[in-house]
């Protein structure tokens, strides 16, 4: 006997991140989902951030590792709410682990929750999380072939930052050919060039960060 | 190792369907991937044979059907498969699209013996 079905089988995480999404809206908090390979500057992003100041939008962070606290450490120096998960070797975070992650935030007193997605460029990107807003991070030291290599996460990614651009003179990445590929998959996704040593772009990237919280606040 | 998850929930799901239909286990069934979820298909039925036990699907195959890419051009409205990641319609040129297919995995059908 044959049954039809049709149904998508990350049903289960699907419906789990609507949960997350409607406790946000309750709380009116916009959410973020930041996933990169490991090393690229996820977290000094945020810090950065967080030193430059958001000017009234309150921040809280969700960190994702497979191990150790170090990440939820570094943020939490800068007085904001944050809650480590650790995955014990899980290579992504899933909806179930952020709804349990909630419980453990001031829902009512942050504007803009930054998740930090363990650090892969694949098993992340087909696990919605509830958040409004993905943004894929590459250093130039990881070389130019990435959107060729992992494009559902560039397809998915509502900005696309371009990080550690002060090391371009020493590093033969192909700005060029990056962007060729990036917007082969999604033509007008932004590409937001940023070193976070050495100040460029951080403006835009807080200031995108911030259009993010005042979006949720208008809607 | 994201195909761990995604046979933890396929099991999962299965096992409710069987509830439903009154069935203790399943024979068959159908398993359509997106190209574009980056599933390696070794992994996947490896993984499965190492947690399939004691489940609904211990005796059950897998017909995997792997769906590839197809774009839909928004400006010649051409549907195309791209033959390599940079996605350029080859009508008119133009980069990127929508994605009409290749992003999903879904659960087409289940088989039940009769007896």
């Amino acid at each position: 006997m044959k049954v039809d079905v049709v149904q998508k089988v990350l049903k289960a995480n699907d419906d789990i991140a609507k949960l997350v999404r409607a406790r946000f809206d309750e709380y009116g908090i916009s959410c973020i989902n930041m996933i990169s390979a490991p090393g690229s500057g996820k977290t000094t992003l945020i810090e950065t951030a967080l030193k430059q100041g958001l000017s009234g939008v309150r921040i809280g962070v969700i960190e994702g590792d497979p191990e150790t606290t170090r990440d939820a450490e570094r943020i939490a120096k800068y007085d904001v709410p944050v809650v480590q998960i650790n995955t014990a070797g899980g290579c992504h975070l899933e909806s179930q682990l952020v709804l349990q992650a909630l419980d453990k935030l001031p829902l009512d007193a942050i504007d803009l929750l930054i998740i930090e997605n363990v650090g892969n460029l694949v098993c992340p990107v087909g696990f919605d999380l509830g958040e409004k807003s993905r943004v894929a991070v590459v250093s130039v030291t990881e070389g130019q072939d990435k959107p060729f290599k992992y494009p559902r996460l560039f397809q998915t990614a509502n900005i696309v930052i371009l990080n550690k651009v002060d090391l371009l003179p020493y590093v033969p990445f192909d700005v060029e050919e990056f962007k060729q590929g990036v917007h082969g998959i999604q033509p007008d996704v932004p590409i937001l060039h940023v070193s976070c040593t050495q100040g460029d772009g951080v403006e835009q990237w807080v200031n995108w960060l911030k259009g993010q919280a005042d979006k949720q606040t208008n809607e | 190792m994201h195909e761990l998850s995604i046979i933890t929930s396929l099991i999962e799901q299965v096992g409710q369907i069987c509830k439903e239909q009154g069935k203790d286990c399943v024979s068959k069934i159908d398993l359509r991937i997106g190209f574009l979820e980056h599933i390696n298909t070794e992994t996947f039925l490896f993984m499965f044979e190492q947690i399939k036990e004691g489940t609904c699907m211990e005796q059950a195959k897998i017909n995997l059907i792997i769906e590839p890419i197809k774009i839909h051009c928004r400006k010649c409205l051409n549907v195309y498969e791209p033959e390599d990641s940079i996605w350029i319609c080859p009508h008119c040129n133009e980069l990127g699209g929508e994605i009409m297919q290749g992003t999903e995995i879904i659960l087409e059908s289940i088989y039940f013996d009769d007896n």
